[in-house]
């Protein structure tokens, strides 16, 4: 039995479905606190279901990292209970901004990649880990715009985890969108950030549109150029850690996902394998 | 506030994915960046105000939501309770009143109920006893319900000729404790007001009752105990009666 922990997104979609699995089961589930923090009734129930039979990590939207707002302490308390209450130890967020001129955006927004950015940013996960008594485990989004770059955005990453102390969520599938979108090679990437800081791995599908633009979506099975990646970066980190597959929409089919998990764990076997 | 030159810039392109308003930087993608902001709104906005969107149809509503988030600055970290604030934006740019959508208040208030109940967080079961018809106890309602008290007939779901049916209407909206799913019965002004006071007062039925009708001038009769016990029975048999203290 090896020590690889393969998960999945719960999305209400499939959620019935993930409860009655039989045959490969994921390991444990990602979920928004946002999303399940006061609700009650049918999805409460839904969730006690789950709960009994899975462990979770957490991946937040409504933190704002990157923004100048102030923290909703009140809000922060709640999704504080909700972890303690699952036993989620991985708390991870997006490093972005969501919420400006005290608004809620409801989207994650690229911050500068500078020094001042680093700054600020670490101070507030500081205060951050300091409430919430756990690690912030930070993601790289996909960005389809460059504020401003005095640092790389390995290095940006780098240089605010050196600071704050925080974790990294390393998401194979966008470090390929935005190194397509931004034409850069992923590998340098890969060299670039400190992966001994990398405690959580996400991958999943994306999408192409007509102008060449290409969208994390998460609503296609992977690509065979983003696995190849994810070997690369099994192979380079440190310690084995929880993979995330990442699927928001197109539930039609749960074999896909099915297949992407096993692929997935098997480029984890043999990785660890060859240890 | 931390502000550096970087930092300003950042916080321009977050207030114009909101608004739009121009700003003095360029930023590459902003448009897309807007689009995906006003996408997310009006989804979750659609999802649930289905039937205030059918009434308005597409070119109204797009106006009203992009008014919205544009004049609206959002304190929700929940996204499935953004759409609440719609209301409060609609009660104060009276956006409805004047676009002669003098019904618009009363379609928000009773979607949102309609959609909120469906979510709320459940009712901490309490150990109770069964209610015996006695009217000298207090009785306890689970807080899964909501009177909606309209001016136009929203819950007919068939909307012409809305304006000439003008109410009042008390619809009692309840979450169904067995299936989940959100019901709705049409009570009458003195049962709404009954079935409000029985869940806030921490009274007995017989003295909330008297209350209820010394206020409304209506001389008790044995008729209306007998009346109250079968309404009061009836919400029993939709579990919204609990039991009693
Ligand atoms: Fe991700």
């Amino acid at each position: 039995m090896s020590n690889n922990k393969v998960g999945l997104g719960l999305r209400r979609e499939i959620a019935l479905e993930i409860c009655d699995i039989e045959d490969s089961r994921p390991d444990f589930l990602e979920l928004a606190p946002e999303n399940w923090i006061e609700v009650g009734g049918y999805w409460r129930s839904i969730l006690s279901r789950v709960a009994e039979k899975y462990s979770f990590t957490a991946h937040g939207l409504s933190l704002s990292i990157g923004s100048t707002d102030p923290f909703n302490f009140e809000f922060l308390k709640k999704i504080k209970d909700f972890l303690d209450e699952y036993n989620i130890d991985i708390y991870s967020e997006h490093l972005s901004f969501s919420t400006c001129d005290n608004a809620h955006l409801y989207e994650s927004l690229p911050v500068p990649f500078t020094g001042d950015a680093v700054k600020h940013i670490s101070e507030r996960i500081r205060t951050i880990q300091d409430f919430m008594e756990r690690p912030l485990v930070l993601e790289n989004i996909t960005y389809y715009t460059v504020l401003e770059a005095e640092l790389s955005e390995a290095q940006f990453f780098n240089k605010i985890a050196e600071e704050s102390k925080c974790k990294v969520l390393l998401d194979v599938n966008n470090i390929f969108v935005n190194s397509q979108n931004h034409n850069y090679d992923p590998r340098k990437f890969i060299e670039e950030i400190a992966l001994e800081n990398v405690n959580y791995v996400h991958i999943g599908g994306h999408e192409a549109t007509e102008d060449g633009l290409i969208l994390d979506t998460h609503g296609q099975k992977i690509i065979q150029p983003v696995y190849e990646l994810f070997n690369e970066v099994i192979r380079e980190l440190p310690d084995s850690v929880p993979v995330m597959l990442e699927r928001d929409v197109n539930f039609e089919d749960f074999n896909d996902l099915k297949e992407d998990m096993s692929e997935i764990r098997t480029i984890l076997d043999s990785s660890s394998v060859n240890v | 506030m931390f502000e550096s030159k970087s930092i300003i810039k950042q916080n321009q392109f977050g207030v114009y994915c909101r608004t739009g308003q121009e700003m003095d930087i360029d930023v590459e993608a902003k448009e897309s960046y807007r689009s995906m902001v006003l996408t997310n709104f009006d989804s979750a906005l659609r999802n649930t105000y289905p039937l205030t969107l059918r009434a308005l149809e597409e070119e109204k509503w797009t106006e009203f939501i992009h008014g919205f988030v544009l004049s609206f600055k959002c304190q929700e970290p929940q996204f499935w309770k953004m759409p609440f604030s719609l209301i409060s934006h609609e009660e104060k740019s009276q956006w409805g009143v004047e676009n002669n959508y003098n019904w618009l208040n009363d379609a928000l208030r009773f979607e949102w109920s309609q959609f909120e109940l469906f979510y709320r967080k459940d009712w901490e079961p309490v150990y109770l006893k069964g209610f015996n018809d006695d009217l000298n106890v207090q009785l306890v309602l689970h807080n899964e319900f909501e009177v909606v008290q309209l001016t136009y007939p929203i819950h007919n779901e068939k909307w012409d000729d809305i304006e000439e049916h003008q109410g009042p209407y008390f619809i009692l909206l309840y979450r169904d404790q067995d299936d989940f799913t959100v019901k709705m019965m049409e009570l009458t002004p003195f049962l709404a007001v009954l079935t409000e006071q029985l869940s806030i007062q921490p009274d007995t039925v017989a003295n909330i009752l008297e209350n209820i009708l010394v206020q409304n001038e209506i001389e008790p009769t044995d008729e209306i105990f007998q009346f109250c016990l079968e309404f009061i029975s009836k919400l029993e048999g939709i579990q919204l009666v609990k039991g009693m203290k």
